[in-house]
């Protein structure tokens, strides 16, 4: 993927990328689960139903996202009810970081985060492919 | 320059000042005992810790040294077993501070703040006079520059517009706090003075509301004296390459910004700046914020344009689009006001003799809430010949902004209501990590973020 084609994609996030976002959300809730329903049923019946629902938050903010390289910036957009935008000029760019764990790896996905002076981005679980391609576009640093 | 060299002896002082809370801990064991010899142990104890400690401090300054290479990068070493090397080059470097208090004037010292492009961590070096002063030259010189040091009534303007209360405020509690060990009488004294004025000022006022008087009057005072002695020689320039200010005259100070990495210009407009004609202007490179403007400008004269070309336009005067704007505005002094309003409605029937006193929290927040209402009228991006200009509402300032840097990031964060009307609150991010943000801006105005 060359920078031409990364400036006509949106990249959003792909469904096994969702997926794995929601894992990674749902972990701590059953880490602690055992210890609500060790107070009641009542307690750990409604941890969960919390829980999931902020499981249900989560998804629904990883289906809203989209990542955007324009000629001088790269922008995030994500949210539904309390949508956010983040800019950071291109030329600002200071530093990339690419994570894949295991779980990603078997999605085919990547964390990019995108470091700048003020602001840093963090784009969870775009296609590997699209996230080494924008890495390589921006640490080029030729804008 | 080239050669490494030692950091003035200060530096050792500074490190043992940082392990003053290692000395209380002796003390734990006087806690429990409670007698003579457990006190006299533990005197002894710090005797020794004191002395190992400024055996560690001295050798870490024996040992540790820094130096300017012939590229003018500086290089910073600590060393005592581990070895902390620090390098910034010079077109890496936001802006500069020398400082002078006091005391490190009757020893010939410098503290020199270095503050890198877009980082929060600042390089502190303990210098003597002469090399923190060829220091900043090789850093950031200053070629042709183009000198203005205020006068006459402009003078006057910087005193007051200069006067920061709520700085003095903490400055005035942090200077009784670290006296009340040497001289536990001294804050006694103080307000016994205090007293008698507010005893003065009771004859016609109650009492409560004479104290406030004058606790505020006093504060403003202080703060007063505090901004005349930093304005006491005061010289800003202006070269190709930065904007800088000195001055002071029992603390001497001087920074250096450089232009290139100049944040934003800020224009303070309140009430005393329009009953005064003249407004101050503040400016912050890298994460360097000055507290002090770094100059006043009469509106009309041409001050401004030479020692801030950059500063072409200023935001327009006019009334923002207020249709469906958020009341997020009024909150803040709103809620405090509608509560001191029932507090002094209930103290008219059960406490008369607060209603007065009441008054005045009730009255500045009403001021305040007039201030919100400015800042609901006014508050605005604009985007004109390619700069970015604001305006926002902090308190009693109306902030007007042109925006410098061009690496600046910007987040734009919606409410559900806001989706609704289709406004946003805009924060931009400077490199330095400052931030700034206007409330409630119509998404058409920020069309220049392709929302």
């Amino acid at each position: 993927m060359n920078e031409q084609e990364l400036l006509r994609t949106a990249l959003v996030l792909p469904p096994r990328a969702r997926r794995v976002l929601c894992v990674w959300a749902a972990v701590p809730g059953l880490v602690c689960a055992p210890f609500a329903f060790w107070q009641s049923l009542w307690a750990g019946a409604v941890f969960c139903a919390v829980w999931a629902a902020l499981v249900a938050l989560v998804r629904a903010r990883c289906c809203s996202f989209v990542a955007a390289l324009t000629a001088d910036s790269v922008t995030v957009q994500s949210g539904v009810a309390v949508p956010v935008l983040r800019r950071i000029p291109r030329r600002a760019v200071t530093g990339v970081q690419l994570l894949r764990t295991p779980l990603l790896w078997a999605a085919g996905c990547t964390v990019l985060l995108v470091r700048s002076p003020g602001l840093q981005l963090v784009l969870p679980g775009i296609p590997a492919a699209q996230a080494t391609a924008l890495a390589a576009v921006l640490m080029e640093g030729n804008v | 320059m080239n050669r490494e060299k030692h950091f003035h002896p200060l530096a050792a002082l500074h490190l043992l000042r940082k392990t003053l809370l290692v000395y209380l801990l002796p003390l734990v064991q006087v806690l429990f005992d409670r007698n003579w010899d457990a006190l006299h142990a533990a005197l002894r104890q710090e005797l020794v810790l004191l002395f190992f400690i400024s055996a560690v401090c001295w050798a870490v300054y024996y040992a540790s040294r820094w130096q300017v290479d012939a590229e003018g990068t500086v290089h910073v070493s600590w060393r005592l077993g581990v070895r902390l090397d620090r390098a910034l080059r010079a077109e890496g470097l936001a802006a500069l501070v020398l400082e002078q208090p006091l005391l490190y004037r009757l020893t010939g010292a410098c503290r020199v703040v270095l503050y890198p492009v877009g980082q929060t961590k600042t390089i502190t070096l303990y210098l003597t006079r002469q090399q923190a002063a060829a220091l900043a030259d090789v850093l950031l010189p200053v070629t042709e520059p183009l000198w203005h040091a205020p006068k006459g009534g402009e003078k006057l303007a910087f005193t007051v517009l200069g006067a920061n209360g709520l700085s003095t405020l903490i400055l005035w509690w942090l200077a009784i706090h670290q006296t009340q060990s040497y001289a536990p009488d001294a804050q006694t004294a103080a307000l016994a003075q205090l007293g008698q004025l507010a005893a003065l000022a009771a004859r016609w006022l109650p009492l409560g509301m004479a104290w406030l008087l004058v606790l505020a009057g006093t504060l403003f005072c202080i703060s007063l004296v505090r901004s005349a002695l930093q304005a006491v020689h005061y010289t800003v320039w202006r070269t190709d390459t930065q904007l800088g200010s000195r001055g002071g005259f029992i603390r001497r100070y001087e920074m250096r910004l450089r232009l290139s990495q100049l944040n934003y210009a800020d224009l303070r407009r309140s009430p005393a700046t329009w009953a005064l004609h003249y407004c101050p202007v503040f400016v912050s490179a890298g994460a360097c914020r000055p507290e002090l403007p770094l100059f006043v400008w009469r509106e009309g004269t041409p001050l401004l344009r030479e020692l801030l070309p950059e500063m072409a336009q200023l935001p327009p005067d006019t009334r923002a689009d207020t249709t469906d704007r958020s009341m997020i505005f009024f909150l803040p002094a709103g809620i405090p006001l509608a509560l001191c309003l029932l507090l002094t409605a209930v103290s008219r029937t059960t406490l008369p003799a607060l209603t007065l006193p009441l008054l005045i929290p009730t009255g500045v927040f009403a001021a305040l809430l007039g201030a919100a209402a400015v800042g609901w009228h006014r508050e605005g991006v604009w985007q004109q010949q390619g700069q970015l200009l604001l305006c926002r509402q902090h308190r009693f300032h109306l902030h007007q902004l042109c925006v410098f840097h061009p690496d600046t990031g910007f987040t734009a964060l919606q409410s559900p209501w806001a989706v609704t009307v289709q406004r946003a609150n805009l924060t931009l991010v400077f490199p330095g990590k400052e931030k700034v943000t206007v409330r409630s801006v119509p998404l058409a105005a920020l069309d220049f973020l392709g929302i």
